[in-house]
Parts: C-alpha cells; sequence; structure tokens
C-alpha cells in the first residue's frame, strides 16, 4: 500500500515534465497508416511507468514505424532528463526538434533547470524565439514566462543589468499576469546591485503577489539590514524562519530553485541580527 | 609500521624550536593522547597481519576499530586547529606535532584538502617539517586523480605480496625531489620494505598502475533495461547492493544538511589542480539504500556540447574520491518507513572549477 503511494506520488510528479499528448487521429485524417499505429504506439508508452523498458520500447517501435514522429523522440527522452543521462537526453531532443522546432523551448529551460547551462539556453530560446512570431510562452513546469527564464541566465552569466532590464520588461507587458517567482528574483537582483530601495520595492510586491515564500522575507530582512533598519530586519527573518518551518518555499521536486533560501542561511542570518 | 619507520626519521630531522610561545602544557598532553589513539591499532594491525593475514577476522575487526578511532581523532583535531591554527613544536611539542599530520594522513581527501592551507602556512614557517608536507602531498595527489610526487605512497600485491610503489611522476627524477622535501633516496626506502627499487621496470609498469590505481566506473546505459537504472557490477560494487532494493525511486538525494551542506564540502575539498582545459559536466550517478548507505557509484562526463568526453582524472577522479567520503547520505523515509532510491550530483565544470552543483 506505502509502496503504491509513493509509486503514485512519483507518477504525479513524472507529469510536469511533458508536452500535450498528440490528437493520433490527425494522421489518421491525412491517411498516413503508419504514423497513426506509431501515435497509438506513443500513447501506448506512457500507460506504462516512465522510463521503464516496456514503456521504452513502445516508443522505439513509435520511431521505427514512423521516423518522423516528433512526440515520440520527445517523450522518450524525459526520463533520460530526469535519471540525469543527459548525453542521451539531448541525442533524443536534437531529433525532436529537427522535426519540430517547438521543442527548442522546451530544451531551453530544461537546460536551464537541470544543469545551469544558461548559454544554451539562452540560444534555443532565441532560436525558438525567431522561429515563431507569437508569445514564446512558459516554461514546461509554469514557473517562469520563457523571457523570465532567459533573464535567469543572464544573471547566472553574471549580466544583471540585462536580467533586471529583461524581467522588468515583461513586466510591463499588457496583459502579462506576474508568476509566483517573478518579483522575488527581481528584488534579489536589486539587492546584489546594492539598489536597496528597488529591492523592497519588488520583494513587497511579491509578497502581494505570492505571500507564501520564506525567501522573500530572506532577502527582504537583509535588504533592512543593509539599511540599518534593524525592526524590520528582525521582523522579516523571523517571519521568514516561520515560514519555512511551515512548509512555506520555493520548491521543486527535481532541482532547486535560483535563489532558493536554506534553513541553514536563515539561521545564519539570525545569529547575524542578533548580534 | 611503514609510517612509524618514517616517524623515527622525522624525529630524527626535526630540532627543538626556541621562539617566544608559551608552551601548552594542557593541548600537548591532549594530543599526546590523541597519537597514542592514533597508533594503537596501527601497531596491533601489523602484528594480527603478520600472524593471522589480512583476510582474517581479527584484522577487519582491527580495521573496524582503527577508523572509528580515525573519526574520533578527526573530530578532536579539527576542533583544535579551528581553535589555535597549526601550533608548532614549541607550543604541542613534538609529540603533538606529530598527531596533527598523522591524524591528517589519516583522514580523508576532504579533511587534507580543508587543512591543506594551513599547513602549507605551516611549512613555510617551520612548523612542519617539509618530510612531513611530502607525505600530505603525495597521498592528495593521488586521491585528486595525480601522480605522486615523492614516491611514499605504497601499496602492496596481494598475489606477489610485493610492494608497489603507486603511479609516480617523473621517476627518473624523484630523488633530486626526495632530496629536497628532507627525504632518502627511492632505493632506500624501497630497500627498508624489503623491496627492490628498479626505475627501468618501474617505468614499464607504470601504465598499468594508473590504471589500477585511478579505475573510474563509468555509467553504461545499455546495461540496463530500464532508464537510470545501475547494474551492479563486482568490479566496483559493495556486495551489500548486489540484492537491488524494494522498488525503483528516483528522487533528488536526501543528505544530512541538504544541498548548502554538499556545496560546503565540494568547496572544502575540491582543488583545481591546473585543469584549465576541463569544461564540461561531471554526472556521478548512485544509489542510496534503505539504511542511507551510498553504493553503485558511476560516472558519466560530457562537454558544453552534451558530447562524452574524458575529463582530466585530476577533475573526474577528485570528485568521485570526494562523493566516496561523503557521510550525510540518508535513505527515502515515507510514512515513517525508509527506502532506498537512485539519485545524481551534477557537477558544471569550468576551467577545471566547480562552478554549480545540480539538482
Amino acid at each position: 500500500m506505502i509502496l503504491k503511494a509513493v509509486t503514485c506520488a512519483c507518477l504525479l510528479l513524472a507529469n510536469t515534465i511533458c508536452f500535450a499528448q498528440p490528437n493520433c487521429n490527425v494522421y489518421k485524417w491525412k491517411g498516413d497508416a503508419l504514423c497513426y499505429k506509431a501515435c497509438l504506439q506513443s500513447l501506448a508508452a506512457i500507460e506504462y511507468d516512465q522510463g521503464s523498458a516496456a514503456s521504452q520500447n513502445h516508443f522505439d517501435t513509435a520511431i521505427a514505424l514512423c521516423p518522423a514522429i516528433d512526440y515520440a523522440y520527445y517523450e522518450k527522452s524525459v526520463p533520460y532528463l530526469k535519471r540525469a543521462d543527459f548525453i542521451t537526453w539531448n541525442k533524443l531532443m536534437d531529433k525532436a526538434i529537427a522535426l519540430n522546432p517547438a521543442y527548442l523551448s522546451e530544451r531551453g529551460w530544461c537546460r536551464y533547470k537541470f544543469l545551469r547551462d544558461y548559454e544554451g539556453a539562452i540560444s534555443d530560446i532565441d532560436k525558438f524565439g525567431s522561429q515563431f512570431t507569437y508569445d514564446i510562452g512558459y516554461s514546461g513546469d509554469g514557473d517562469y514566462h520563457m523571457n523570465i527564464l532567459k533573464a535567469l541566465c543572464y544573471k547566472g552569466l553574471g549580466q544583471r543589468d540585462k536580467a533586471i532590464e529583461l524581467i522588468e520588461k515583461q513586466l510591463t507587458v499588457k496583459g502579462y499576469t506576474p508568476r509566483q517567482y517573478d518579483y522575488l528574483h527581481l528584488g534579489v537582483l536589486k539587492l546584489e546591485i546594492n539598489d536597496m530601495p528597488g529591492a523592497i520595492d519588488a520583494l513587497t510586491k511579491e509578497i502581494e503577489i505570492a505571500d507564501y515564500l520564506a525567501d522573500t522575507y530572506y532577502y527582504l530582512s537583509i535588504a533592512y539590514g543593509r539599511m540599518n533598519n534593524k525592526a524590520e530586519c528582525e521582523k522579516n527573518i523571523i517571519k521568514a524562519k516561520e515560514y519555512y518551518m511551515t512548509g512555506k518555499k520555493m520548491t521543486d521536486p527535481y532541482t532547486d530553485h535560483m535563489d532558493k533560501v536554506y534553513l541553514s542561511d536563515i539561521e545564519n542570518e539570525m545569529r547575524q541580527v542578533s548580534y | 609500521m611503514k609510517e612509524r619507520l618514517f616517524l623515527c626519521c622525522f624525529l630524527l630531522f626535526a630540532g627543538p624550536s626556541f621562539g617566544q610561545s608559551i608552551f601548552n602544557d594542557t593541548l600537548s598532553k591532549q594530543l599526546d593522547s590523541i597519537l597514542g589513539d592514533d597508533q594503537k591499532y596501527r601497531e596491533e594491525l601489523e602484528s594480527v597481519e603478520n600472524r593471522d593475514g589480512t583476510e582474517s577476522q581479527a584484522y577487519i575487526s582491527i580495521m573496524k576499530k582503527m577508523s572509528t578511532q580515525d573519526s574520533i581523532n578527526e573530530i578532536k583535531v579539527s576542533g583544535i586547529l579551528d581553535k589555535y591554527g597549526w601550533p608548532g613544536t614549541d607550543i604541542v611539542g613534538e609529540n603533538g606535532n606529530s598527531a596533527l599530520w598523522f591524524v591528517i594522513q589519516h583522514s580523508d581527501l576532504h579533511m587534507m584538502a580543508k587543512y591543506l592551507p594551513m599547513m602549507k602556512e605551516a611549512l613555510k614557517n617551520k612548523k612542519l617539517e617539509a618530510s612531513r608536507f611530502a607525505l600530505l602531498e603525495d597521498r592528495m595527489a593521488l586521491w585528486q586523480g595525480r601522480k605522486q610526487i615523492y614516491g611514499s605512497q605504497l601499496s602492496w600485491n596481494m598475489k606477489t605480496k610485493e610492494t608497489f610503489i603507486l603511479p609516480l611522476d617523473d621517476p627518473d627524477n624523484v630523488d633530486k625531489r626526495r632530496a629536497s622535501a628532507g627525504l632518502p633516496p627511492l632505493a632506500d626506502y624501497m630497500a627498508s620494505m624489503n623491496t627492490k627499487w628498479d626505475l627501468e621496470q618501474y617505468k614499464k609498469q607504470l601504465p598499468a598502475l594508473e590504471a589500477y590505481t585511478w579505475s573510474i566506473p563509468y555509467y553504461d546505459p545499455t546495461l540496463c533495461d530500464d532508464v537510470g537504472d545501475i547494474a551492479f557490477d563486482e568490479r566496483y560494487d559493495n556486495g551489500a547492493f548486489k540484492t537491488p532494493d524494494t522498488f525503483k525511486v528516483f528522487v533528488k538525494p536526501r543528505y544530512k544538511g541538504g544541498k548548502p551542506a554538499i556545496s560546503a564540502f565540494f568547496k572544502e575539498g575540491y582543488i583545481n589542480n591546473n585543469a584549465g582545459d576541463a569544461n564540461g559536466y561531471v554526472t556521478v550517478h548512485l544509489f542510496v539504500n534503505n539504511q542511507g548507505k551510498p553504493g553503485k557509484f558511476r560516472l558519466e562526463t560530457m562537454d558544453f556540447q552534451y558530447q562524452p568526453v574524458k575529463f582530466d582524472r585530476s577533475v573526474s577522479f577528485q570528485i568521485l574520491r570526494l562523493i566516496w567520503e561523503m557521510k550525510g547520505w540518508e535513505p527515502l523515509v515515507y510514512k515513517d518507513k525508509s527506502f532506498g532510491y537512485y539519485c545524481y550530483l551534477n557537477f558544471k565544470i569550468i576551467n577545471g572549477q566547480i562552478s554549480c552543483i545540480t539538482p
């Protein structure tokens, strides 16, 4: 029973990285019997545990039947990514992208998320943007608009000003609703360039949008501390610990977010504050 | 025994110091006791080895006791070094100085790397003998995937019952380097181990010695049916990992202190040995069993184009060695029950330096 529950939990997590399932009837209507069969094989594959031999074999059959089926290459690649066989993952993604460049966006955020491959991610996102005129959309896990993710890549490369510029630009796009971490990252960037009022402003906005992150209060405490506002510094670090201990923090099943705060960070800061 | 011989030699070289420092009697006595604890099992081990052999229960039992004692000594010595720095013979006496060096020499790569800057400073200030520092350098070099400099680190061939020198850099000039560090010629050293030093023969054996010393278990995805599985390989794996755990799950590492502890461990323990052309990723796959014991370590290395590439050993082997030494692994706990799991650590390497660790 317990094993089943753990397995179910893992399968639920497994679903957070995936493209939409294909509509196999498209091939049927086109009269492409082999690709129709291949598509059905791909759907059969996802009925098994992700990454199991049974599942991967179905994808292999699909690819053999219809070498142009990008979805099978992509789905086959996902367990390699999650289980850190990045070489095999990338080979399969190369094939998926050659058949359908829309997967560039997918590979871009995965390169950022799993490998902190900032240059590679920017390259994929830019190629994707150059081929599609519509909004470049969101990361597969839904955490970021791809322009924000690109900004984080520039931050990773040490180009903080460019990162701030990209985030601020995205935040002013008409109709754009800020995501749960946008202002947090902006606040941290401002903190890093010693713009304390800018940091406090962004972090306060983050709290207005998503008041469930210990991380925000931690950085707010640091910003106030640097402005010698001891009362706010203390108040916010206490709140950071309170939030952290109740599970209100940045979380991800696969990797740790950029700017994520750990309990040891909060406790170190608390020691500094109570001098 | 080998190290006891060295201790005798070093005592001859090290003269008394007449500095202005005040002798710390309490600390000196504490270190005397640590030295005794460091040496007692090693002396016992030698007699049991001669009597019962290295595969006897008695030998294995002493090895375990020695390992536990070494861990205790490491904690004590870390506390002393963090508080006092490297005190030198004028403060803790000859035995005190020996105790510090022995405990570090018998510790792991992580501890050696952590205190290396302090020991370099002690060497510069003549608080640590060059010969001792040389032995530390040799051991660290081998554990970092590099050839040793002075030929001090030996191993034992179980089949031929012969002592041999682990991979040595530039064997032709080893005696010049040994002399500069205050060590006797290699032939004399080997003679004290009842072994003849044959330079030409050694050079011929060197490639085989390198393969023996730095055997890296690379990840091979073709060996398993399910993605990410690691097949048991008796060449590399502890027998405890022969039977797979009850079920397979792939998760983020469970480690005491979490990611900050992992990052701090590598920050302290990893040293870039001029591997400037090493760029890409080192991924270490492993399995942590339901008791929190890690095993089935497999390495995968690629460049920034995601193409397989073999890195300089001083990067790949050093990372592997440090992962072997990590002690904070925990099992996956769900509803008060412990499970084993697969996980990985991925190292982004820029010019030989660890740039970041994921996940």
